[in-house]
C-alpha cells in the first residue's frame, strides 16, 4: 500500500508521514503541486492526501485533472477552510473524503483505512468487522469463524454496512446501494432486512439505529 | 426643535399669513372707516343743503316751509334714524328737535361733529345757510345715527375677511404643494434607502435636483465606503480563520507526535494538555468567525432562500452523530413527515442546529461529569411556525442562568470546556431568521431549546 502525500507545510507533512507510516503504509511526499501529476501518473499509489492550498498547482485542480481523466485514485482533501463555508464541495469534485484543520493524527490514520477499505474491497476480497468476516468472491459470512447463511439482500445490505461502517447511512442510502435496474427496494424494506441480519447475527452485526437518521455500524477494529 | 423640513417650511408660511390676515383687515377697517364716513357724510351735507330751498323770509322773519317735507330726504338712504334742527339767527327754533345739541365748543361756523340724542350716537352736520331777505344766515343741524355706516362697514370686513381667509387658505394649500414637490426627490432618496436592506449598499440611482445631487453624491461615496469595510472585515474573518488554522493544527500535530515518542509520564500529561488547548483555541476561533457572520445586522433577509428545513436538520445531525456516539451520548431526530418551508441560510441553520446540539453534548454534564443520555432534535409544526428543538436529559440550567445564556462569553459553570460563544451564535441566527429563541426546562429537568421559524405559506410560495 503506497500513499501520495501532498503537503506544502514541512511539520504537518512529517507528522502525516510518521503516523501513516506507523500504520504500515509506505509514503511519498511531495510538496509542490507542479510535479505532482507527474508522479501520480506513474500509478504506483493507492490513495492520495491532497492539501488544497498548493503552491505550484491548486489541489482542487489536481483533482479535476484526475477525475477528468478518469484515475480512480482514492483522494483525502485536506483544508484550512471551513468545509460549510467553502460552498464548492470537493467531495462533489470527486474526493472520497476531507480533512479540516486542524485534525488530529488519530483522526487521519482512521480516515485513511476507512477510505483505502472503500476503494480495496474488490481486489482484497474481504470484509471485516470485528469477529465477522466477508469474502466477497465466494460471498461467504463467516462469524468468528462459523459460516453463517444469509440471504442475497441482506448480505447485499451488510456488505454495504461493512463498506461504510462509522458512517451514518440513511435508509435511503442503503436501498439505492443494492437496488437494482430490475427492481427498487424501499426504505420499509431495509428495516426488515437489517432486523434478520440482527437476528441472525446478534451483538456481532453491530448495526445501530439512529433514529430518525438511519443506521451505523461501529468500527470494532 | 423641529426636525423636519417640510414642518419648517410650513411654520415659516403659515406664521406671517395668520399675522398678515388680522394686519390686512385692520388697515382694511381704517380706510373704509374714513372712505365711507366721507360719502356718507357728503350725502349728509347734500340733505342739509335741501333745507335752502324750503327756507324764506315773510314778514321779516325766516320762515320754513314743510310741506311734502320727507325725512328721509335729508338721509343717506341707509336705515339710520335723522334728527334735525333749524334754528334762525336768534335761536328760534323754526323746525325740528330743540333738544339736538349744536357742536357747542368744538366747532365754530360749519362742520361735522359727533353728539348724542335720545340715547343714539350721531354724526351731525352744522350749516349756516344764507336765507334771501334774511339779515343772518339760518343754522341747519342735520343729525343721523351710525348703524348706515357700522353696517356697511362690518358687510364690507365680512366680505374682505371671507376673501383673505379664502386666500390664506389658497395659498397656504399651493405651498403646501410647493413643498410637497419641492421634497419629492427627498422623499424618494429616503424612500429607496429605507426599501433597500441593510446588506444593499449599491448607490443611489435616484434622479435627483441638482441641489439634492451633492447629497445623494456624499450617501453613495459613503455606501462605498461601507461596503469596503464590510468586504475588508470579511477578508480579514476569512484571513483570520485560514491563518489561524494552519500554525495551530501544526502545533497539535507537534504535539500529538511528542506525546507518542515521550516516556516521561509528567511530559505526556504536558503535551496532552497542550493539544487540548489547541483544539479549544481552534474551536474558539472558529466559533468567533461564525459569532461575527451570524451578526444579525449583516445577514440580509430578503436575500434568504426558501429552503426546506428537514434535510438541513438531517445534515446537521448526520455531521454530529459520530462525535456524540464517541462521547457515549445518543442522538436522534424525529420530524414530521412534510416539508418544513422556511426562508433561511441553510448553512446557518446548520451552525445554528450543530451549536444546540454540541451545547448539550457538551454541558448537559454539568460541571464536574461527561453527558451519558439522549440528546433528542424535533422537528415539529406549531401553530403556523416550524418548532426546531434539541432536548437533553442532562442537569440542566439554573432558572437565574436561563436569560444569560445567550450572551456571549456568558458561562454557566465557569469551566472551560467550550468557547462561551454557542448559544450566542444560536441567538443571532434565529433573530437573523426572525425565529423565536426559547429556552426551558424540558421534562426531564434537562435543558429543551426551542427555535421556531415562521413557516412560508403556499400563498407566499405562489408569489
Amino acid at each position: 500500500m503506497k500513499i501520495l502525500i501532498l503537503e506544502d507545510n514541512a511539520i504537518l507533512a512529517q507528522g502525516l508521514r510518521s503516523v501513516i507510516e506507523e500504520a504500515g503504509y509506505s509514503v511519498d511526499l511531495l510538496m509542490d503541486g507542479s510535479q505532482a501529476i507527474a508522479w501520480l501518473q506513474t500509478g504506483q499509489y493507492d490513495l492520495l492526501m491532497l492539501d488544497l492550498g498548493l503552491p505550484g498547482m491548486d489541489g482542487i485542480e489536481i483533482l479535476r485533472y484526475l477525475r477528468r481523466r478518469n484515475n480512480p485514485i482514492p483522494v483525502i482533501i485536506i483544508t484550512a477552510r471551513d468545509r460549510l463555508d467553502q460552498r464548492i464541495s470537493g467531495l462533489e469534485e470527486g474526493a472520497d473524503d476531507y480533512l479540516c484543520k486542524p485534525f488530529s493524527l488519530e483522526e487521519v490514520v482512521a480516515r485513511v483505512r476507512a477510505v483505502i477499505r472503500r476503494s480495496r474491497s474488490f481486489s482484497d476480497n474481504r470484509l471485516k468487522n470485528g469477529d465477522l468476516e466477508l469474502c466477497l468472491a465466494s460471498r461467504t459470512l463467516t462469524l468468528k469463524g462459523e459460516e453463517v447463511v444469509l440471504h442475497r439482500r441482506e448480505l447485499a445490505v451488510l456488505e454495504y454496512f461493512l463498506l461504510n461502517r462509522g458512517r451514518l447511512l440513511s435508509k435511503d442510502q442503503v436501498a439505492d446501494s443494492i437496488a437494482s435496474f430490475e427492481q427498487d427496494i424501499s426504505a420499509g424494506a431495509i428495516e426488515t432486512y437489517v432486523s434478520r441480519i440482527r437476528k441472525k447475527l446478534g451483538n456481532a452485526a453491530a448495526i445501530r439505529t439512529v433514529r430518525g437518521l438511519g443506521y451505523l455500524m461501529d468500527n470494532l477494529d | 426643535m423641529i426636525q423636519s423640513v417640510r414642518s419648517h417650511l410650513i411654520l415659516w408660511f403659515i406664521i406671517p399669513l395668520t399675522l398678515m390676515i388680522p394686519l390686512s383687515l385692520y388697515v382694511s377697517q381704517y380706510v373704509l372707516t374714513q372712505r365711507i364716513d366721507d360719502s356718507f357724510d357728503s350725502m349728509l351735507r347734500m340733505g342739509a343743503e335741501r333745507f335752502e330751498e324750503r327756507l324764506f323770509v315773510a314778514e321779516g322773519e325766516v320762515r320754513i316751509n314743510m310741506l311734502y317735507f320727507s325725512v328721509n330726504s335729508l338721509g343717506t338712504g341707509g336705515q339710520g334714524k335723522l334728527f334735525y334742527r333749524v334754528r334762525d339767527a336768534q335761536g328760534r327754533l323754526l323746525t325740528g328737535f330743540e333738544g339736538l345739541q349744536g357742536p357747542g365748543d368744538l366747532l365754530e361756523g360749519e362742520g361735522f361733529y359727533n353728539t348724542v340724542f335720545a340715547g343714539t350716537d350721531l354724526r351731525a352736520l352744522r350749516l349756516f345757510i344764507p336765507v334771501r331777505g334774511a339779515t343772518a344766515p339760518v343754522e341747519v343741524i342735520v343729525a343721523e345715527s351710525r348703524e348706515g355706516r357700522e353696517h356697511l362697514l362690518q358687510e364690507f370686513l365680512s366680505n374682505l375677511l371671507v376673501i383673505n381667509v379664502g386666500l390664506g387658505i389658497s395659498a397656504l394649500l399651493i405651498a403646501l404643494f410647493a413643498i410637497h414637490q419641492g421634497l419629492s426627490p427627498l422623499k424618494r432618496i429616503e424612500s429607496a434607502l429605507r426599501k433597500r436592506s441593510a446588506h444593499d449598499l449599491s448607490p443611489v440611482e435616484e434622479k435627483v435636483p441638482a441641489e439634492v445631487s451633492a447629497l445623494v453624491d456624499s450617501i453613495n461615496h459613503l455606501m462605498v465606503k461601507i461596503r469596503q469595510n464590510m468586504q475588508h472585515i470579511q477578508q480579514f474573518n476569512a484571513d483570520v480563520s485560514h491563518q489561524l488554522r494552519t500554525p495551530i493544527s501544526e502545533i497539535r500535530v507537534l504535539a500529538e507526535m511528542s506525546e507518542k515518542q515521550c516516556d516521561d509520564p509528567q511530559l505526556k500529561q504536558q503535551l496532552r494538555a497542550i493539544r487540548k488547548t489547541t483544539d479549544y483555541a481552534s474551536h474558539t476561533t472558529q466559533q468567533l468567525l461564525k459569532y461575527a457572520k451570524t451578526k444579525s445586522d449583516l445577514v440580509d433577509h430578503a436575500s434568504l432562500a426558501v429552503q426546506d428545513l428537514q434535510p438541513v436538520c438531517h445534515e446537521a445531525c448526520a455531521r454530529l452523530l459520530n462525535r456524540v456516539l464517541q462521547r457515549g451520548q445518543e442522538l436522534e431526530l424525529i420530524a414530521d413527515e412534510r416539508p418544513f418551508p422556511v426562508r433561511c441560510d441553510p448553512i446557518m441553520v446548520q451552525w445554528l442546529l450543530t451549536n444546540l446540539i454540541d451545547n448539550a453534548s457538551v454541558h448537559a454534564g454539568g460541571a464536574d461529569a461527561d453527558y451519558q443520555g439522549l440528546i433528542r432534535v424535533r422537528l415539529t409544526e406549531q401553530s403556523g411556525l416550524a418548532c426546531l428543538s434539541v432536548e437533553d436529559a442532562g442537569v440542566g440550567i439554573p432558572d437565574e442562568a436561563m436569560q444569560h445564556v445567550t450572551e456571549r462569553f456568558y458561562r454557566v459553570n465557569r469551566d472551560e470546556k467550550g468557547s462561551g460563544l454557542g448559544l450566542a451564535i444560536v441567538s443571532q441566527v434565529a433573530q437573523s431568521h426572525g425565529a423565536q429563541l426559547q429556552l426551558r426546562r424540558s421534562s426531564t429537568g434537562g435543558l429543551l431549546v426551542s427555535v421556531l421559524f415562521p413557516l412560508v405559506t403556499d400563498q407566499q410560495l405562489a408569489q
